[in-house]
């Protein structure tokens, strides 16, 4: 592990408590996201760095991480698919992926402005990766419930 | 010279789409219906189509675009796991119903039809498209859940 890592991870040792908090249930883990991918669509549609054609994909993009999130939390909601979203696995799955927008968030609000091909890569691999959780969970229902 | 007349005047001529009975497309609508993988195919597009409409459009400010551009991916998003489900067994068999595939063209339909009021120009400020997607959106999650609903009650 580089120094860097290092020095990473203990300053999240410190925010273990509250990580560990959010991380517990699916809907505390949702909540403190919730907003996040309008407002990330919002930030890119306002950049003068991005292309028309980028932002397009990329507001897509967004929207279908708001969709699928939001349709996460109906399913919670309405107490379908509870073992699945309940299970620790699972939510800590869901964070790990929310985390990545986040990180990513941050950054391009940080003026770390990474080339829009790699963003619009970034966002299209956790969008792919929600629709794969989004698959089982609503598998999940068929099956165990 | 006659040919650049003959183009002004057909550039000048106004062609008009047949009106059509809903009546008479009740062939298509029933092919269409019938799976949701053709329902799905039929309607991809209208978001891009309708995303890009409005980005090319000029009654809406910048801001305004981006938030009816991500209201569109929503609605995509939707669209789109849906049919990523159609390819899971017992999954697939709920969304086949063809209850379900009307259902699902029903709320598609309700797009394509602010699409068309929005490119004819009888629809157009932002609120008023954002409205009308709001309302697609609203109907495809209750659809989401109604299928979640079904799925574990066919169990």
């Amino acid at each position: 592990m580089s120094e860097q890592e290092q020095t990473q991870k203990s300053g999240l040792e410190a925010f273990k408590g509250i990580l560990d908090y959010m991380s517990d249930s699916f809907a505390r883990a949702y909540i403190f996201a919730e907003v996040v991918p309008a407002n990330f669509a919002y930030d890119v549609a306002q950049s003068s760095e991005i292309t028309e054609k980028e932002k397009a994909g990329l507001l897509q993009s967004f929207g279908e991480i708001g969709a699928l999130m939001d349709m996460l939390k109906a399913g919670y909601d309405n107490g379908l698919g509870m073992t699945f979203l309940e299970n620790p696995d699972n939510v800590k799955e869901f964070m790990t992926i929310i985390s990545r927008l986040l990180a990513l968030y941050r950054d391009f609000r940080n003026g770390i402005m990474i080339r829009p091909i790699e963003l619009s890569l970034a966002v299209s691999d956790i969008v792919s990766d929600l629709q794969s959780f989004f698959i089982r969970f609503m598998k999940s229902i068929n099956a165990s419930e | 010279m006659s040919e650049v007349c003959g183009v002004e005047q057909a550039e000048n001529v106004e062609v008009k789409a047949p009106e059509l009975e809903p009546e008479q497309l009740q062939g298509l609508l029933a092919y269409l219906g019938s799976s949701f993988e053709r329902a799905f195919e039929a309607v991809e597009p209208g978001a891009h189509e309708f995303r890009s409409a409005i980005a090319n459009g000029n009654d809406m400010n910048d801001d305004d675009k981006a938030i009816n551009a991500f209201k569109l991916g929503y609605i995509n998003g939707l669209a789109h796991s849906l049919h990523l489900l159609a390819f899971n067994g017992a999954i697939e068999k709920v969304l086949n119903k063809p209850e379900n595939v009307i259902r699902f063209l029903s709320a598609m339909s309700r797009l394509f039809k602010l699409y068309n009021e929005y490119s004819a120009g009888q629809k157009r400020g932002w609120l008023n498209i954002y409205d009308g997607l709001a309302g697609v959106s609203n109907e495809l999650e209750d659809f989401v859940r109604d299928i979640a609903v079904q799925l574990k009650v066919q169990e």
